[in-house]
């Protein structure tokens, strides 16, 4: 191992590396707990790329033989079903962790100067891994996967002037069919991985740059710890814990595949998206929905913009702690109703 | 013969001799309970070994 280090370091001079791995710290306080979401996002990512290169390998893209090729899978291929079950609730993992981490970042503060281009990165990483659970959702080509691809991609019409051309470019025709399911795959499988994998990079080197945030709250750090190697083997506990349960998820509860999509049935009843789309599906319900399309653009745009419309954080100024609440309150509630109304089905 | 017929894009053809049929719960568990047991295992040793290494810091 020393020769092959000090092969690359004759030629490359990996004194940089070496000093940045011996400086590296990480501040220990009462909030320190927060720190391990980020480093958990990262590793249910790689996660889900190597599940999902797997799957690719079986899965086929086209109407005739979707929903056959991940029966496929789950039936004869080894192992298949479990790598497959993974995926699903790996994808289900992601998104809560990403949660978490986001919601974690903005209570303690952490998008202020100089980390505002963090924090902008993060929210459109959120964007990116729930869009890849919208792609992701058609390629079984289950009539449930349709119907509520439909709902999703017929959302953008109320959207006046361009609403029909948003909606028509997502589902390559006039409506939800073989174009639609190419796309979905080529966005799920290729641009979405390239755009995540860049944008994800660069939010861990920025991470890298300025070094983890502290919150205004804590005076005083109790100390630090030294990332190589004490936190980065706590970062990997976490992660083999997180997989172990990962795994039990897997096993008890695996991936569900439905028939095969019938497109002249009527649509399911009670039909509802996953958990994480559910405020949105009720926000659609309970106002109109070119309102609700409008609160959900521009609650984004603020969500964004955070760190500059939050000028001067500090302890005494509790407004976006408190608006912070409301998101997460709003949230909560808009999904509990959605889950009962649509139980109540 | 099936991966074939999916390779030719008549996959449906063989659908029917298809199911989804996996592994049943017991033998789900019998595969995947010594990796839940070995993960958990190495979640220890690996808090056991940054706490020893923070002491020694």
């Amino acid at each position: 191992m020393g020769r092959i280090i000090r092969f690359f370091d004759e030629r490359f001079d990996l004194s940089l590396i070496r000093n940045w791995i011996q400086h590296k710290s990480v501040p220990q306080h009462k909030h320190s707990f927060w720190y391990y979401f980020g480093g958990l996002a990262l590793f249910l990512l790689m996660v889900q790329i190597i599940t999902g290169i797997l799957l690719a390998f079986y899965y086929s893209p086209n109407p005739a033989n979707a929903n056959e090729s991940v029966r496929y899978i789950m039936g004869r291929v080894h192992y298949g079903w479990l790598i497959r079950s993974i995926h699903f609730w790996g994808a289900n993992f992601l998104i809560a962790v990403v949660l978490v981490h986001m919601f974690s970042a903005f209570f303690m503060k952490a998008y202020r100067k100089p980390r505002e281009l963090m924090w902008i990165l993060g929210v459109v990483i959120l964007g990116l891994v729930l869009t890849f659970s919208f792609t992701g959702y058609l390629l079984p080509w289950t009539t449930l996967s349709y119907f509520a691809t439909k709902v999703g991609v017929n959302t953008p019409m109320v959207i006046p002037i361009i609403g029909d051309f948003i909606s028509k470019i997502m589902q390559g025709g006039e409506d939800v069919g073989a174009a639609t399911l190419t796309r979905m795959f080529t966005l799920h499988t290729v641009i979405l991985p390239l755009i995540t994998l860049a944008l994800v990079s660069v939010h861990v080197l920025l991470s890298q740059v300025f070094g983890s945030s502290v919150p205004i709250s804590v005076k005083h750090a109790d100390g630090e710890t030294r990332f190589f190697p004490t936190f980065l083997m706590r970062d990997a506990a976490v992660w083999s814990g997180t997989f172990a349960v990962l795994l039990a998820f897997a096993t008890i509860l695996p991936a569900n595949l439905e028939g095969k999509v019938n497109p002249i049935m009527p649509a399911p009843a009670g039909i509802k998206p996953e958990w994480y789309f559910l405020f949105i599906f009720q926000t659609l319900k309970t106002i109109p929905e070119i309102a609700a399309v409008g609160v959900i653009t521009m609650g984004g745009v603020v969500w964004l913009m955070v760190p500059f419309l939050d000028r001067k954080p500090s302890e005494g100024k509790p407004f976006f702690t408190l608006f912070g609440i409301g998101v997460v309150a709003y949230t909560l509630a808009m999904t509990v109703i959605a889950y009962v109304t649509t139980a109540q089905h | 013969m099936a991966a074939f017929l999916l390779l030719e894009g008549s996959f449906g053809q063989v659908a029917d001799t298809l199911s989804t049929t996996i592994p049943s719960f017991t033998d789900r568990l019998n595969f995947a309970l010594p990796l839940i047991v070995l993960l958990l295992i190495l979640m220890l040793f690996l808090m056991l070994k940054s706490y020893e290494s923070e002491r020694s810091q």
